[in-house]
């Protein structure tokens, strides 16, 4: 409302900031989920989820546990054909980067005892014709591999 | 009506891919999802058939916007 005026008598008058105050905001898509389980083949990269279309990821998680190391997997996202993050769990904890959107893919577990392992997917990434998570089993195994994505189509 | 496709998801979930598409109904600002099919190869023609069949339109109907490549 501008000067005391309801919307339908006068308009947004940006010029004069006759406004107290402007919220401006993106206007994406509804916000869409991705699940599943999938038992992993060994020595090859595995497609988890696939996206055609353009959109901006809102966050995500990779996870496992096996009987044996993953340490060498690698949670994978493609944007645009493009291969974000090749770096595995083990890399991943190695050097620390566990903070969302320092790297497209963080670690959040690292468990080499137990083996447990989790990765969280980026928040902010846009695409602009295709989206890709994938995992890239180098440990000659076949683990059950555990996944969300969160994300919008514009 | 005016279908326009906003992307088309591949998932796999329990050893099954599955397919489904999100479209916008008449420039509406919520999207719809729907499955196409388990296990099934994806083709340009099969969606829009698919889309055809079931909003009852034709494929002039369908809006397909370039970025959208499979």
């Amino acid at each position: 409302m501008a000067a005391g005026l309801p919307d339908y008598i006068r308009g947004m008058d940006v010029i004069l900031q006759a406004l107290a105050e402007l919220i401006v905001r993106p206007k994406y898509g509804t916000a869409l989920l991705e699940s599943g389980t999938l038992g992993v083949t060994a020595n090859i990269d595995n497609t988890l989820v696939e996206v055609a279309g353009k959109g901006m990821i809102y966050g995500g998680a990779v996870w496992l546990d096996d009987t044996n190391s993953q340490a060498n997997g690698e949670v994978r996202l493609w944007a645009d054909d493009v291969d974000l993050s090749p770096l595995s769990f083990l890399r991943l904890i190695d050097y620390g980067i566990n903070k969302p959107r320092t790297w497209p893919v963080t670690i959040n577990v690292y468990n080499n005892v137990d083996f447990i392992y989790s990765a969280g997917i980026s928040y902010g990434i846009t695409f602009e014709s295709k989206l890709k998570i994938s995992y890239d089993e180098n440990n000659g195994r076949t683990p059950t591999v555990h996944y969300r994505l969160v994300y919008t189509l514009i | 009506m005016l279908i326009e496709l906003k992307g088309i998801v591949q998932y796999y979930d329990q050893g099954h891919k599955f397919v489904d598409v999100v479209v916008i109904e008449d420039q509406d600002v919520k999207s719809q999802r729907h499955r196409v099919g388990v296990d099934i190869e994806v083709s340009h023609g099969k969606i829009i058939t698919f889309l055809s069949e079931l909003y009852g339109v034709t494929p002039g109907d369908i809006v397909w916007p370039g970025h959208i490549k499979l």
